[in-house]
């Protein structure tokens, strides 16, 4: 399949606008992770919202668009809520989007007694023939529902590999031809996971189709412990800028250019780093189609791998590897033990507590503040590593939110205005789901309650008075700047 | 990215016991001070966008917390001396 050049770009992430409206255009694409900006509510027989108003202002800006999952990957044998079908065929309409794309792992299974779970966390699928077979329904039954063509991103992988499962390359390359799509090829993840003792660089690209190649991921990365960690933290390393020179003049059907950078890292990393990956990736994207032969330049010098135990299923697969990051003790059969001897889980099972911290961050902050102001260090850790052992992890930041604060109400802790932050936050992201204005109780005053806490201080015996608090709605201000980068 | 922080008060509450005040859902109090961070409400509710590397939000609040804790600490100790 034929994709239509379209140049280089970015992830879409709230702080990037002035590089969106430049009107140099050196931006030339915009990819929109929709499920990031999705409002989510439960008891709606479609719980999944895209804020369509911010989709038509991002359709009018001068970019191309691309639209790339973040919620329900494609991986795994299990096939996602077909109700986020609706909503993402909508934010592919509306921005007219070229392709679309999501993640060639899973992110669900069961546990023990079968219920469904979430991880939490992107999880490699199994890597042997009934894994491809698996992963292959999965994407046809999203991908056949969608307006556009469809590709999968090619994933990190922390775990060692286990014995029989093909290389990732083949693994990958078979999925994609099985299942005819595109890949969107992320370098920096297939460079982490060479550095992470898996399949070389060289290895991976030597075996998969090159002209099933639309789209590359390039971000930054970090050192952590014994692992490189796909982080979307900043600079490009150097020899994933190498690769890319030595690929792309081997990619006929290369589309797009991407560069990802999280949220957190950027007012590090500044405007000016993000532009300066811009200018990279022009550099890159000069390179394409220079090639004058079209074979597979790469070499496979690595040994093939030897299928192996082919009686597991992708069902198990999924269901231990998820107990090994969720429910340590629930399984003691060989593969269990195996996984849990990796030190990537132990790892996974780190990151992932930080991420569903960080998401209750930015919902919960003040009520979270006001914890560790009470609590000693000890104590706050201790009640956090309860509650993500007690609750299971979500997708969304909302329901992280809401259960991290039932399980805070459950304590019922003798923690001074903890239980009213507690409300007004929560109270607040109701708010900003629906736009409508709620009231909440204070028992003092709230800007000064909140104040202190802003600073970072903790709110002692303050005037007692009856207050009762209007919660406005924001105004969210994305792409109306007038500071420009020239 | 700017939002509205202060609270207004509703005059006509003081007819009553209760104070009626008004507050943003999104209070940016505490983002003055922490200069590390960008805050938005567009992708606060919904999916995170990368769930195989480093979230350091939690990470950067909790360095802020120790680093306030320390302040006030040395404070503390300069007034005992």
């Amino acid at each position: 399949m034929k994709t239509e050049p379209l140049g280089v770009g970015l992830v879409y992430i709230p702080g990037l606008e002035p590089l969106f409206e430049s009107p140099d255009v050196a931006v030339q694409v915009l990819e929109l992770e929709p499920q990031v900006l999705w409002r989510y509510f439960p008891n709606r027989d479609q719980p999944y919202e895209n804020q369509l108003e911010f989709l038509k202002r991002l359709q009018a800006l001068p970019q191309a668009k691309t639209v790339h999952g973040v919620g329900f990957p494609v991986g795994g044998s299990r096939i996602p809520d077909p109700r986020h079908i609706p909503p993402l065929r909508e934010a592919i309409q509306t921005l007219n989007a070229a392709w679309a794309s999501e993640h060639l792992v899973f992110n669900e299974s069961v546990d023990a007694q079968g219920n469904p779970v979430q991880t939490g966390f992107f999880l490699p699928p199994l890597a042997m023939p009934s894994g491809v077979d698996a992963a292959c329904r999965t994407i046809q039954a999203v991908s056949a529902k969608i307006p556009v063509p469809f590709a999968v991103e090619t994933p990190t992988n922390y775990l060692k590999p286990i014995p029989g499962e093909m290389s990732d390359g083949a693994f990958t390359a078979a999925v994609v031809e099985t299942a005819d799509c595109g890949i969107l090829l992320d370098l920096h993840n297939i460079w982490s996971n060479e550095r992470n003792g898996r399949q070389s660089v060289e290895a991976f690209l030597s075996e998969i189709p090159l002209d099933r190649v639309w789209e590359i991921h390039l971000a930054g990365g970090l050192k952590y412990g014994d692992y490189w960690l796909d982080a979307h933290s900043g600079d490009i390393p150097r020899p994933v800028i190498e690769w890319a020179q030595r690929l792309i003049p081997y990619l006929p059907n290369l589309g797009a250019v991407i560069y990802e950078i999280l949220p957190a890292y950027l007012p590090r990393f500044g405007l000016d780093g993000v532009r300066r990956a811009v200018d990279e990736m022009h550099d890159l994207w000069s390179c394409r189609c220079s090639a004058q032969e079209s074979d597979n330049p790469f070499k496979n010098t690595e040994p093939k791998t030897v299928s192996g135990d082919n009686r597991l299923t992708p069902e198990v697969w999924e269901r231990k590897l998820s107990a090994q990051i969720l429910f340590p003790s629930d399984y003691e059969d060989e593969l269990s033990r195996q996984l849990a001897n990796d030190p990537a889980v132990a790892l996974i099972r780190e990151l992932n507590r930080k991420f569903r911290l960080s998401a209750i961050i930015s919902n919960l902050r003040m009520s979270i503040r006001l914890l560790m102001l009470s609590l000693d260090e000890a104590s706050f850790d201790r009640l956090v590593a309860d509650y993500c052992v007690s609750q299971t992890p979500d997708r969304f930041a909302v329901n992280e939110s809401h259960r991290f604060a039932e399980y805070i109400r459950k304590l019922d802790l003798e923690i001074p205005y903890l239980y009213e932050v507690l409300n007004y936050e929560i109270t607040a992201m109701d708010v900003i789901a629906d736009g409508q204005a709620r009231t909440v109780p204070f028992t003092t005053d709230p800007q000064t309650l909140l104040e202190i806490l802003g600073r970072g201080e903790l709110p002692i015996e303050l005037p007692t008075a009856d207050y009762e608090a209007e919660i406005t709605p924001p105004e969210e201000r994305a792409f109306e700047t007038q500071s420009l980068i020239h | 990215m700017e939002y509205p922080t202060a609270i207004a008060l509703d005059k006509d509450a003081l007819r009553s016991n209760v104070v009626r005040v008004t507050i943003p859902a999104k209070a940016m109090f505490d983002l003055k001070k922490m200069q590390k961070i960008t805050e938005s409400v567009l992708d606060q509710l919904g999916c995170g966008n990368c769930h195989s590397g480093h979230d350091i939000r939690f990470d950067i609040e909790k360095q802020f917390i120790v680093d306030e804790k320390l302040k006030v600490h040395s404070q503390m100790e300069l007034m005992r001396r």
